[in-house]
């Protein structure tokens, strides 16, 4: 079983009596555990991506299942166990020019998450661990330390964001469109980090974004979510390059390729959103192959699997072969 | 040799600030042939869309110090800015970045495209020029009941549509596009370059198409220009461009795309030791 894990788990909004929108629909992860891993949540605009991380963070509640973290329902935990679940679990929000405030020196949102959780004895003792994690993240602390927000770049305002999150020693970070406002030339970079934390430091990662490409840099798992549903979830190398949903095919076809002689067919139409979605149908998901499923109506006599298992499938499959 | 539709020559555009001149666009020059497809690159500040809000005059603050902007061989400074008023849409035209905020909010999408015509002192027949309305929201793919709308109640795609319809509304002989698809998703980001990939070529209109996605580029347009820190550093056509870069950071641009050929350096390492 996952740390963190989403159980049939259903938002819906409502607006006035007559309507509703369900913003996701019977999603189930399953995340870190036993077999760390990196899963790639890609999505549109009104995919319902942002609705999932306010839902893992515990900020949005499921109008039907339930989220739960090392087994305990996170909408009911105690004191406690609360605590170490605010700990534990960290986010790096998309934009690093709003996350802090700019009357702070940057220290502040350093020192002050360290001090609340108890886990520096002394000023000293937080600096140190300060600066290591600062380093940890391609950071000289003497150039980053005792600085305005507004004195950085929003390069590395994002390192900070990570450094922040490290320094609490999670077991999960939730990373919500984390380079899509970082200049093309450091997005790499911060990539790599995220990359290294679950190699070196055994984290967990659900990396959200609208971006195909990036997700496939550093996914194990990828999960294409539309309409607040999942269309396809599996292995990044298969989702990518011998995709099997509909939409998942017209994602990836609508990314130019960076060579100028690989044909775009600009011409050619794009079928509307709503195409891939069968109406107010509901779709599940059906394995093709132990480590992929994709959406479909609801097959009679056929079992539908959940996007956890394929999850921890592509996980295990990690493990052993490393 | 024809003479060039568009002739931008030792182009220097500086903003006044308490710190002394800010050059922000350096001695820029650069030719576009009638029809032509053009697209300028560089990052936040680079002076690619200050460099085409002078041509639209539309500078806030920014002052041409030295240069020329040649348009069909007329001389852009010579024009007084009350017919600058009445170039603009019938000779060349511009797609805002922003098309979320472009529209007024409180108009109808018909009204809006309305006023372009009353503004230029186009006469039609009333019934008339609901039917072009409407053929120039259908020829953005859009349905032509559109035009009851108000921008609220359209998504952002259908918004920057409405917008390049408004760009072609009088036949322009140059589209300006600042950065169209920037806050677009990737599917509907295709859609609306080839929508305004098709208008242009049934207008025969030259396009300027400015961004910071090379990969946009290398499927848009014939000719690229890269703009670094206010210069022009590199320009020719885009396929010699993407083979052979010369300037450091168009190869940054280049090589900083991001493919699903590659994985991150640290992913790749791995692999590599497995």
């Amino acid at each position: 079983m996952g740390l963190l894990e989403v159980r049939a788990a259903s938002v819906v909004f409502h607006a006035g009596r007559a309507s509703a929108k369900t913003a996701l629909h019977d999603i189930s992860l399953s995340i870190g555990g036993k077999t760390p891993s990196i899963t790639a949540v890609v999505g549109e605009s009104g995919s319902g991506k942002s609705t999932l991380i306010r839902l893992l963070l515990g900020f949005q509640n499921p109008t039907l299942g339930e989220v739960l973290y090392a087994g305990d329902n996170i909408a009911a935990l105690t004191r406690g166990a609360a605590r170490k679940f605010r700990r534990e679990v960290q986010a790096i929000f998309q934009d690093p020019f709003d996350a802090f405030n700019p009357f702070y020196k940057i220290d502040h949102p350093l020192v002050t998450p360290l001090r609340s959780f108890g886990l520096a004895a002394s000023r000293d003792e937080a600096y140190a661990r300060i600066e290591t994690t600062l380093r940890s993240v391609g950071l000289v602390p003497e150039n980053t330390l005792g600085k305005y927000p507004h004195q950085l770049s929003g390069g590395q305002r994002q390192r900070i964001m990570i450094a922040r999150a490290l320094l609490l020693d999670p077991t999960v970070i939730l990373a919500d469109e984390p380079v899509s406002m970082v200049d093309a030339s450091l997005r790499a970079t911060i990539l790599d980090i995220l990359y290294e934390l679950r190699r070196d430091l055994g984290i967990s990662l659900i990396y959200v974004t609208h971006d195909l490409t990036t997700a496939y840099q550093v996914a194990d798992t990828i999960v294409v979510l539309h309409g607040g549903q999942i269309m396809e979830v599996g292995a990044a190398e298969k989702v990518v390059h011998d995709p099997r949903h509909a939409y998942t095919r017209a994602l990836i076809d609508a990314v130019p390729s960076p060579d100028p002689d690989v044909a775009w067919n600009l011409d050619e139409d794009i079928a509307p959103p709503d195409a891939f979605l069968a109406g107010d149908t509901k779709l599940a998901l059906y394995a093709t192959e132990p480590d992929r499923a994709i959406a479909s109506v609801a097959r009679p006599g056929q079992t539908p699997v959940t996007a956890a298992e394929i999850q921890r499938f592509v996980a295990l499959q990690k493990v052993l072969a490393a | 040799m024809s003479e060039p539709l568009l002739d931008i020559r030792n182009l220097t555009i500086e903003y006044p600030t308490p710190a002394g001149r800010f050059l922000a666009v350096d001695d820029v020059s650069f030719k576009i042939d009638a029809g032509e497809r053009f697209g300028l690159v560089g990052e936040s500040g680079s002076g690619k869309s200050t460099t085409i809000l002078a041509l639209m005059r539309m500078l806030r603050g920014g002052i041409v110090s030295k240069g020329q902007m040649l348009l069909n061989g007329r001389d852009l400074a010579q024009v007084p800015d009350a017919s600058y008023r009445s170039l603009r849409f019938a000779e060349m035209s511009l797609v805002p970045q922003g098309a979320m905020s472009s529209l007024n909010p409180v108009l109808r999408i018909g009204r809006q495209i309305d006023d372009i015509f009353e503004d230029h002192g186009v006469v039609h027949r009333p019934k008339d020029r609901i039917a072009i309305i409407e053929s120039l929201l259908q020829r953005v793919g859009l349905p032509a009941a559109v035009r009851h709308r108000f921008p609220h109640e359209l998504s952002g795609g259908m918004k920057q549509r409405v917008c390049i319809a408004m760009s072609i509304a009088l036949k322009p002989s140059v589209i300006l596009a600042d950065e169209p698809t920037s806050a677009l998703d990737v599917m509907v980001q295709k859609q609306v370059l080839a929508t305004l990939g098709r208008v242009q070529k049934e207008l025969g209109a030259a396009v300027i198409l400015i961004g910071h996605d090379m990969a946009l580029m290398a499927h848009f347009v014939s000719k690229l220009g890269v703009m670094y820190r206010g210069k022009l550093v590199e320009m020719g056509p885009v396929k010699e461009v993407f083979a052979n870069p010369q300037h450091d950071y168009t190869k940054m641009l280049i090589n900083s795309l991001p493919t699903f050929e590659r994985r991150t350096r640290a992913a790749a390492a791995d692999r590599r030791s497995s």
